[in-house]
C-alpha cells in the first residue's frame, strides 16, 4: 500500500516536471519567435548583433513588449487562479466582482478629462491612465468586498451578488461617460478598451515584475490557504488561517494584479478565466502552489501567442489584442464546458 | 611658381565647394519615394499632387484610391510603430489627429522623417497644409497651383451665398439604415455649417444618437443627411418626409466623406455644399 502511494506519488512529480519544462521550453520558443518576427522579421544576426536597425527595433520596441505581454498574461492567470480558488467558484473571474469595469471606468474618466487639456505630455498622460486604472479597480474591489460583509465575514453569495450590481453601475457610468465623449475621445475609448501592447516600455515591464514580486510576498501563505478553502471554511480556521485576513490579502493582491495589467495595456479577457481551467488538466486541483505557478507559465505562453498573432495576422496593420484572446479563448472555453471532460471541484 | 600654385589651390576649392553645393541642391531637392500617407484629408492633397506613385502605404479609410500595391497600415487612430517601419518610408505625412501620436514622433528616431498637418480652424489652414505637403514631397510648384484652384474655388463659392440667409441646419450622420447621429458643436459638420454661414440648430457638443421624435422637437429649416453608404433609404423615411412636407423643411442628402473633405477637394465640397443648400449656381 505505502510503496503504491509512494509510486504515486513519484510518477505524479515527474509528470509535474516534465509538464513544467515542457511549458518553460514552450514559453522561451514563444518568447524568440515574438522578438523575431512581427510586422518585420529580424535576422538571427540582427538579434545577436550590438548595433543597426535590427538591433535598435529589437531592444526598444520588441523586448519591452515580449517582456509585458509574459507578465500581464502571468498576472491576469494568477489573479484568475486565486479568485476561482477564494470564491470556489469555477466561473470566477477579475470582471466578476467589477474590477475590469472599475479600472476601465476610472481610465475613461481620465481619459475624457484630460481630453481638453491639449499639451499633456505622453508620460503624464501614460502615468494617469495607469494611476487611474489601478484605482479603479482597488476602490471598486474594496466597494464590492465591504457590502459582502456580513455579521463580520465576508459572505460569498453576497460578494458575487454585489459583483453584479457593481459591475451594472460601473457599465452606467461607462455609457455616460462615452455618450458625453466627443468623436476624438470616444475612438481613444473604443481602442483602449480592446486592449493593445504597442505602448509597452521597459518601465511597464519594470512595474508590473515588482507588483507580481510583492503579491507573492503578500500570497505567501494563500495557496495552503486555498487548498484548505477546498474542504471548507471551518477546516482553513482548524488550520489556523485568519480567514479575514487571508481574504483581504487575496483581494488586494487580486486588484493589485488587475489593475497594473489593465492600466498599461487595456482590459483583456479570457486569460483570468480560461488558463486556470487548462491548468487543472495537467496539475489537478489540489494543489494551489502548483496551479499557481503552472497558470502563470501558461498565461504567459497564451498571450505572447495571441500578441504574435495580433501584429502578425494583418501586418503592418495591428489587431487589438482583446480580439484575438477572445476569438481563441471564448470558442475554447465553450469547448471545454461541452466536453465536460473533467469535473469542476473548485 | 607660388602665384601658380596659389590659382590651382582657388581652382580646386572653387570646384569643391561646387560639389557640395551641388550635393546640398541634390540633397533638398530630392523627393521621397516611400511615403506613407495617412489620413483622407492627406491623400486627398497627394492625389491633387498627382504624387500618388511615391505612396507606399495608406489608413484603412483612403486605401480604396490605390492600387493593391500600396499596403494598408490600418486605421488611422491605432497606427503601430512597426507596422510603419517594416514599409521602410523615408517620409510619413499624417494628419494632426492620427494617434498614437508618439508612434509619429518616434519615427523620427529611426531617420524617418515625419510631416503633422494643422488642425483644420480656418480655411487658411486648408491651403498651408497643401503647401506644407507640396514642399515635403519636393513638390512645390505643384503645391502652390494647388492651393490656387482650392483657393479659388472655395472663395467662388462662399461669394455665391446670397446675403441675409442663414438657417438653422439638422445635420444627421447616417451610419447604419436605422442608426442615425444628430452632430452638434466641435464637429466637422459643424464648421462646414459655420462656413457656407448656417446655424447649428444643435448645441450639444459632438455626436449623440437621434431619435423621431428628436428631430420633429428641433424644427430645423433644412436637415442633411450624411450617408455613410449611399444605397442607404433616408433614414426614418415616412416621418422625415411627412414633417419636411408640413413644416416645407429642405432634406439634402450627402456623402459622409464630404465631413473629412479638407483636403483638395476643398473648394469642390464647399461649391457642392453650397449649390444644395442655397439652390446658387
Amino acid at each position: 500500500m505505502s510503496d503504491s502511494i509512494a509510486n504515486t506519488f513519484y510518477v505524479n512529480q515527474r509528470k509535474y516536471i516534465f509538464s513544467f519544462v515542457s511549458l518553460l521550453v514552450l514559453l522561451f520558443i514563444a518568447a524568440i519567435i515574438a522578438l523575431k518576427f512581427g510586422a518585420i522579421t529580424l535576422s538571427w544576426q540582427g538579434l545577436i548583433q550590438n548595433s543597426g536597425i535590427d538591433r535598435q527595433l529589437l531592444m526598444e520596441l520588441r523586448l519591452p513588449r515580449v517582456m509585458t505581454t509574459m507578465l500581464v498574461g502571468a498576472s491576469l492567470a494568477l489573479s484568475g487562479v486565486i479568485m476561482q480558488g477564494l470564491f470556489r467558484n469555477p466561473m470566477a473571474d477579475p470582471a466578476l466582482i467589477g474590477m475590469s469595469s472599475g479600472a476601465s471606468l476610472f481610465t475613461l474618466a481620465f481619459i475624457l478629462l484630460t481630453s481638453h487639456l491639449s499639451a499633456l505630455p505622453f508620460w503624464a498622460n501614460n502615468a494617469g491612465i495607469t494611476i487611474s486604472a489601478f484605482s479603479g479597480s482597488l476602490l471598486i474591489a474594496v466597494l464590492t468586498y465591504s457590502l459582502s460583509i456580513y455579521r463580520g465575514n465576508s459572505n460569498i453569495a453576497i460578494l458575487l451578488l454585489a459583483g453584479i450590481a457593481i459591475n451594472a453601475l460601473c457599465g452606467a457610468g461607462i455609457g455616460l461617460l462615452t455618450y458625453l465623449a466627443s468623436d476624438d475621445v470616444l475612438r481613444s475609448i473604443t481602442f483602449w478598451s480592446m486592449g493593445s501592447f504597442a505602448n509597452a516600455s521597459y518601465s511597464s515591464a519594470i512595474f508590473i515584475l515588482t507588483t507580481i514580486f510583492l503579491c507573492s510576498i503578500l500570497l505567501r501563505k494563500t495557496p495552503l490557504f486555498l487548498d484548505s478553502l477546498l474542504i471548507g471554511e471551518g477546516y482553513a480556521r482548524i488550520l489556523g488561517f485568519n480567514l479575514a485576513t487571508e481574504k483581504h490579502k487575496a483581494i488586494l493582491a487580486i486588484a493589485l494584479l488587475v489593475g497594473i495589467a489593465t492600466a498599461f495595456v487595456g482590459p483583456i479577457g479570457f486569460i483570468g478565466l480560461v488558463v486556470p481551467h487548462i491548468m487543472r488538466l495537467i496539475v489537478g486541483n489540489h494543489s494551489h502552489r502548483n496551479l499557481l505557478i503552472f497558470s502563470a507559465i501558461y498565461g504567459a505562453l497564451l498571450l505572447t501567442i495571441a500578441d504574435f498573432l495580433a501584429r502578425i495576422i494583418a501586418k503592418p496593420a495591428e489587431v487589438p489584442i482583446g480580439i484575438i484572446t477572445a476569438l481563441v479563448g471564448a470558442p475554447y472555453f465553450m469547448f471545454l464546458l461541452f466536453r465536460k471532460r473533467y469535473k469542476v471541484r473548485v | 611658381m607660388r602665384h601658380s600654385n596659389q590659382s590651382i589651390l582657388t581652382g580646386f576649392l572653387t570646384i569643391k565647394l561646387f560639389a557640395i553645393c551641388l550635393l546640398v541642391f541634390h540633397g533638398f531637392a530630392v523627393e521621397p519615394q516611400r511615403v506613407i500617407a495617412i489620413g483622407p484629408s492627406v491623400n486627398s492633397i497627394i492625389k491633387g499632387l498627382n504624387a500618388q506613385n511615391q505612396v507606399i502605404g495608406v489608413d484603412t479609410q483612403s486605401i480604396s484610391q490605390y492600387p493593391k500595391t500600396v499596403s494598408n497600415i490600418g486605421y488611422m487612430r491605432a497606427v503601430s510603430l512597426e507596422g510603419l517601419l517594416s514599409l521602410k518610408p523615408d517620409l510619413c505625412i499624417a494628419t494632426n489627429d492620427t494617434s498614437p501620436h508618439k508612434v509619429i514622433e518616434d519615427l523620427g528616431k529611426y531617420k524617418v522623417k515625419t510631416v503633422t498637418t494643422s488642425k483644420i480652424t480656418t480655411p487658411d489652414s486648408v491651403y498651408q497644409n497643401i503647401m506644407l505637403i507640396g514642399n515635403a514631397l519636393g513638390n512645390s510648384e505643384a503645391a502652390y497651383q494647388l492651393k490656387n484652384k482650392v483657393m479659388i474655388e472655395a472663395t467662388g463659392a462662399i461669394k455665391l451665398i446670397p446675403p441675409h440667409t442663414r438657417q438653422k441646419v439638422l445635420f444627421l450622420l447616417q451610419i447604419s439604415p436605422d442608426n442615425v447621429f444628430a452632430l452638434g458643436t466641435n464637429t466637422h459638420a459643424d464648421w462646414w455649417l459655420k462656413f457656407i454661414q448656417m446655424d447649428n440648430i444643435v448645441k450639444f457638443n459632438g455626436m449623440r444618437p437621434l431619435s423621431k421624435e428628436g428631430f420633429m422637437a428641433l424644427t430645423p429649416d433644412v436637415i442633411m443627411v450624411a450617408k455613410v453608404n449611399s444605397q442607404f433609404q433616408l433614414p426614418y423615411k415616412v416621418e422625415l418626409e411627412t414633417y419636411a412636407k408640413k413644416h416645407k423643411v429642405q432634406i439634402i442628402t450627402l456623402n459622409s466623406q464630404i465631413l473629412d473633405g479638407f483636403g483638395a477637394d476643398f473648394g469642390e465640397n464647399t461649391a457642392l455644399l453650397v449649390r444644395q443648400v442655397y439652390h446658387v449656381r
